[in-house]
């Protein structure tokens, strides 16, 4: 995924969440109707795009929203790392969806 | 009036009609004219409650009508007379019933979030042990309930979304294989019924659930204890605390009605898990898995 495509979380997940200040968080889609085990790394990623809806975020202002809530001196290598596993598994999951400008 | 009050003779009279057992929150019409039926469940029902009518279910133990009723009968389990599994060997009569009636709860009883868990309660709070077949759930779950553990259930935790907390529903352990033997060393007090051999788990003997789990039948369980048990024969005891997270996830990836509950169902589990502490725990021998869950309830 390059870092200029989009994405955006899918419509309509009616997402709730349980953390308990640990690395893991358990997530919850009423239309997925399933949960999930997340990092709380991904559980970020996923509040960051919830946040933002229905706007999308690159990969770029992700990076850059994710590295105030890091550990100072995170390198951004690894966030971008994180984004691309993380994003592409969103999407496999039914969470997240790419979003290509075609003009 | 309880089982125990009724002599042989009335309690078959009671199953050819329909005798109403209460078993926990529930009330099940049970009819048959198994004779194996009604030792068992003159046997492990003793102290059980027996209503007079309105029953959740309405089951029936009964050979099929074919030629197998002459040779090598086999008994077959009717739901709202309807037939709902494959027939058994007529020995197997009281095992299937129990199967049956847990059929019967994770498929009707949708008002609670029912976890595929053993639960015991100490010190006020619920031990809840949620594991697949063959983890030895039932094994540490018939020793805890004699080694000072209220027993609520060794299949069954059946969590009520208005309170948050576990209802019993206190009925036979049921003991695989090796295990029964295990347990009849550990509890030479524990009341068996005699094996069955040849069932589809194996050697299969059902054990009496002890005198408290039935007196207070009607008190539920506030959280506690998640543990994720874990049987490995030899296996140094290892008792591990995991995440919330975890311990929320074994509950959801172990309820059978999780789907049908949806947000509330997850927001109940939620609180539920806020009040627990979570481990997993290997072990290689009754004793040691004893020994770990007393040491979680004395330190709380």
């Amino acid at each position: 995924m390059s870092l200029a495509e989009a994405w955006r979380i899918s419509s309509n997940l009616e997402l709730a969440c349980r953390d308990w200040d640990e690395d893991e968080v358990v997530v919850f889609s009423q239309r997925l109707g399933h949960s999930l085990l997340l990092s709380a790394a991904s559980a970020r990623v996923l509040d960051l795009l919830a946040t933002a809806a229905p706007q999308t975020l690159t990969q770029a202002e992700l990076v850059e929203r994710l590295l105030p809530l890091c550990a100072e001196g995170t390198p951004t290598g690894d966030i971008q790392s994180l984004l691309d596993v993380t994003l592409p598994e969103f999407y496999r999951i039914g969470l997240a969806e790419p979003w290509i400008n075609s003009n | 009036m309880i089982v125990a009050d009724l002599s042989p003779g009335d309690l078959q009279a009671r199953l050819r009609t329909g005798l109403y057992l209460r078993t926990g929150p529930f009330v099940s019409c049970i009819t048959s004219s198994e004779p194996l039926l009604a030792e068992g469940i003159a046997l492990h029902y003793a102290e059980h409650a027996v209503e007079t009518e309105f029953a959740d279910f309405h089951v029936r133990i009964a050979r099929p009508r074919n030629l197998r009723r002459w040779y090598r009968p086999q008994v077959r389990f009717y739901f709202d007379d309807a037939p709902s599994f494959h027939p058994l060997p007529a020995d197997q009569a009281f095992p299937m019933l129990e199967w049956g009636l847990n059929w019967c709860v994770t498929n009707q009883a949708h008002r609670y979030l029912i976890i595929h868990a053993a639960v015991l309660q100490r010190q006020g709070k619920s031990l809840i042990l949620p594991a697949p077949p063959g983890s030895g759930k039932s094994t540490l779950c018939a020793g805890l309930a004699h080694s000072g553990w209220r027993l609520l259930s060794d299949e069954l935790a059946l969590i009520d979304p208005d309170t948050g907390r576990v209802v019993p529903v206190p009925r036979p352990v049921s003991l695989k294989n090796r295990s029964i033997e295990i347990l009849k060393a550990f509890a030479p007090q524990a009341v068996f019924n005699p094996t069955v051999s040849d069932t589809i788990k194996g050697d299969v003997a059902h054990m009496r659930a002890p005198p408290d789990a039935l007196l207070r039948a009607e008190e539920s369980a506030a959280p506690g204890w998640i543990v994720m048990p874990h049987f490995e024969a030899g296996a140094a005891p290892q008792l591990v605390e995991i995440t919330r997270a975890r311990g929320m996830m074994a509950l959801i990836e172990n309820a059978f009605n999780f789907d049908l509950h949806g947000r509330r169902g997850f927001d109940t589990l939620g609180d539920f898990v806020d009040q627990c502490r979570c481990y997993r725990y290997s072990y290689g021998s009754l004793a040691d898995a004893i020994d770990g869950c007393n040491r979680l309830a004395d330190a709380a």
